[in-house]
């Protein structure tokens, strides 16, 4: 499995590198730029994780098959490949996590001002009151969950799109992206429309589950491990029987 | 090193049923040739063993260790087929030095040579190669692997004659000095028939014949000669095939030739090709 | 070096080793080619060269010297002359006659042109 690692690290150090200094470069660049402007403009660099989980998404299903075509012709089995996945995943989440944090932070002492912030999208959900130590743990978990889920679902959809026929992968590569920006904010509004009390019922419990109830990034942290536990699961089913074609 | 056994082994696809009940046993250190018509299921069998697609039933085993899945086994066999696994991105060098890192026998000092010696372009990306050089670059890997079991799926599909003979020679002498299992699965019958020891024929999904050529070939002849002569000297004999030209005839037959043989009959040496022209025709 | 339908390989590499012997390109004592260089040279499987030569071995025309090669022995040109001139009737003489039998050549006119061939040849 640590061939594989290998493997997958060398194709992907490039787009982490191009990444990492131009998620800097971004922080700094509108840093400096407000504060070479004039006015009273606030801007706000909040939640750039964001761009973090996208890349995440990005690297994972665009390498999934190529790094498992590759496994297979060197000899390795199904079982050590979704290992080598998990495994990439979780380590990537965490140092992803580590370098966003840090960036975050740096960028405020840095470039940080009346007229600019940079806040982590933990503090951006949660309002909570903690001293600088605890708010860089609290980020840091909920960041590297958030990265874990963005893997997972990249993951789930890759393995399902190799495995799927020519019409399954159409299906899913139209009908991921309809389903989410499309279908499910349609659903959304005529269940808030046609049925307030269900859709009170379903927010009620979202703000529970993700502790925005509460406040608590913690509880936020372990739904999306559940999440992205259930999908590393589904994942695993996905794989087993997964065959190369031509 | 054991053999690779495979029984009872069957996959359908849909409807088709593209291997039924396959049974064949592969030994160590000696030149198989999978011979099969397009579609014979050659690729499907060999795609199974080396745990690209499953088997719906049946058993393969290395020493009876399950291949299937099974890295122990899996990293004692090599697989090039005309599915292209590498990275399309990756370039020549780049996918030298990682089948040189998951297979530790790997020979890379060799793998340059025979680079260079078909001017494989080490710089190119594997996409931008011709057909013919895509082929090259896999039988490149497959005769640097340096596992007990090697499989090639139409190793000279796209190869110009010279390149081809070259292939041919190199895998004769990187035999001899290694031995090591070659299984060489293709429809050019007549190229390899002096190179293979070990002959399996598969029709529409089944193994019809699984002996050495030796024997094969010595399980009948070939009479030619006038049409009518043929024609009496076939009678009795089981006969598996007959090409005819104008008023000449040529009949192949199975066991041996009459010891007394009429004037203007000639007697000539079961050809692999013409064999198994005549066994696969449906 | 072409190989042809009419007998097995195996035979004629042993054939041509001997061919060599008799012309004197494969000196008694010395070596000769591989077996790997053999079959490359044919384009053959190893074993069918093997079995060649494991031929001339078992007729003591060759000889194995571990770990270095293959060698003709002493005497193989007398053995190899002695085996062809008893295989000598079966492998000509017999052809020749069923071909000048076929082409109605009688026997008195065959021995004239052997007898002309050993004064031109």
């Amino acid at each position: 499995m640590k061939k594989l690692l290998k493997y997958q690290l060398s194709t992907s150090w490039v787009s982490l590198a191009v990444f990492a200094v131009v998620y800097f470069g971004i922080m700094a660049f509108a840093g400096i730029s407000v504060s070479f402007s004039g006015g009273d403009s606030y801007s706000q660099m909040n939640g750039t994780e964001m761009a973090v989980g996208i890349l995440c998404f990005v690297i994972f299903v665009s390498n999934y098959g190529d790094n498992m075509r590759l496994a297979i012709q060197n000899g390795r089995s199904r079982k050590s490949i979704y290992t080598a996945a998990l495994a990439s995943a979780g380590l990537g989440s965490m140092m992803l996590s580590l370098y966003a944090q840090i960036i975050i932070f740096a960028s405020s002492l840095l470039f940080g001002s009346e007229r600019i912030s940079y806040i982590s999208m933990t503090e951006v959900i949660y309002d909570t009151n903690r001293s600088m130590v605890g708010h860089f743990i609290e980020n840091y978990i909920f960041t590297t969950a958030l990265l874990l889920v963005t893997a997972m679902f990249a993951l789930v959809l890759a393995a399902a799109f190799a495995r799927a026929g020519k019409y399954g992968r159409v299906a899913i590569a139209a009908g991921v992206p309809i389903a989410l920006f499309v279908g499910f904010p349609i659903l959304s509004g005529i269940v808030v429309s046609k049925a307030p009390a269900l859709s009170e019922m379903y927010i009620r419990l979202l703000a529970k589950v993700t502790g925005v109830e509460s406040g608590n990034p913690y509880i936020g942290s372990l739904t999306m491990i559940i999440a992205a536990a259930v999908m590393a699961l589904i994942t695993y089913f996905i794989n087993r029987r997964a065959e190369l074609k031509g | 090193m054991s053999n690779l056994v495979i029984e009872g082994v069957s996959k359908n696809y849909g409807s088709t049923r593209a291997l039924n009940n396959v049974n064949v046993t592969f030994e160590a250190e000696k030149i198989y040739g999978l011979l099969g018509r397009n579609g014979a299921g050659k690729t499907t069998l060999l795609n199974i063993i080396n745990n690209r697609i499953f088997a719906d039933m049946g058993e393969i085993t290395l020493g009876g260790a399950k291949a299937p899945e099974n890295e122990e086994v899996q990293k004692k066999f090599y697989y090039t087929s005309e599915q292209m696994l590498f990275p399309k991105e990756m370039k020549v060098d780049k996918a030298i030095k990682w089948t040189a890192e998951f297979y530790p026998a790997f020979d890379t000092d060799y793998a340059l040579h025979l680079a260079s010696l078909f001017e494989l372009p080490l710089k190119k990306k594997i996409n931008s190669l011709s057909t013919g050089y895509k082929t090259i670059m896999k039988n490149v890997l497959a005769l640097s692997v340096n596992t007990p079991y090697v499989f090639l799926d139409e190793p000279v599909l796209g190869l110009d004659a010279n390149h081809r003979e070259q292939f041919y020679r190199l895998l004769i002498e990187k035999y001899s000095n290694n031995p090591a299992t070659y299984v060489i699965s293709t429809h050019l019958i007549e190229e390899v028939a002096n190179i293979i020891e070990e002959v399996v024929i598969i029709k529409k999904g089944e193994i019809i014949k699984q002996d050495s050529k030796e024997n094969l070939l010595s399980e009948g002849y070939a009479v030619s000669g006038v049409a009518s002569m043929v024609d009496s000297y076939m009678k009795g004999k089981t006969v598996i095939g007959v090409d005819s030209l104008g008023g000449l005839k040529s009949a192949y037959i199975l066991g041996s030739p009459d010891h007394e043989l009429e004037m203007g009959l000639e007697i000539s040496s079961l050809d692999l090709q013409k064999l198994f022209i005549q066994l696969t025709n449906s | 070096m072409e190989l042809s339908q009419d007998k097995p390989i195996f035979q004629q590499i042993a054939e041509t080793i001997e061919d060599g012997i008799l012309t004197g390109s494969f000196g008694e004592e010395g070596q000769i080619p591989s077996i790997t260089e053999f079959s490359v040279m044919y384009k053959i499987n190893p074993a069918t060269a093997n079995k060649g030569i494991n031929l001339l071995v078992d007729q003591e025309i060759l000889y194995k010297k571990r770990g270095v090669g293959m060698f003709v022995a002493k005497g193989a040109s007398a053995i190899i002359k002695e085996k062809r001139q008893t295989q000598f009737y079966d492998a000509y003489i017999s052809r020749l006659i069923k071909e000048a039998k076929k082409l109605n050549i009688s026997s008195i006119d065959i021995i004239a042109m052997i007898e002309r061939g050993y004064d031109n040849e």
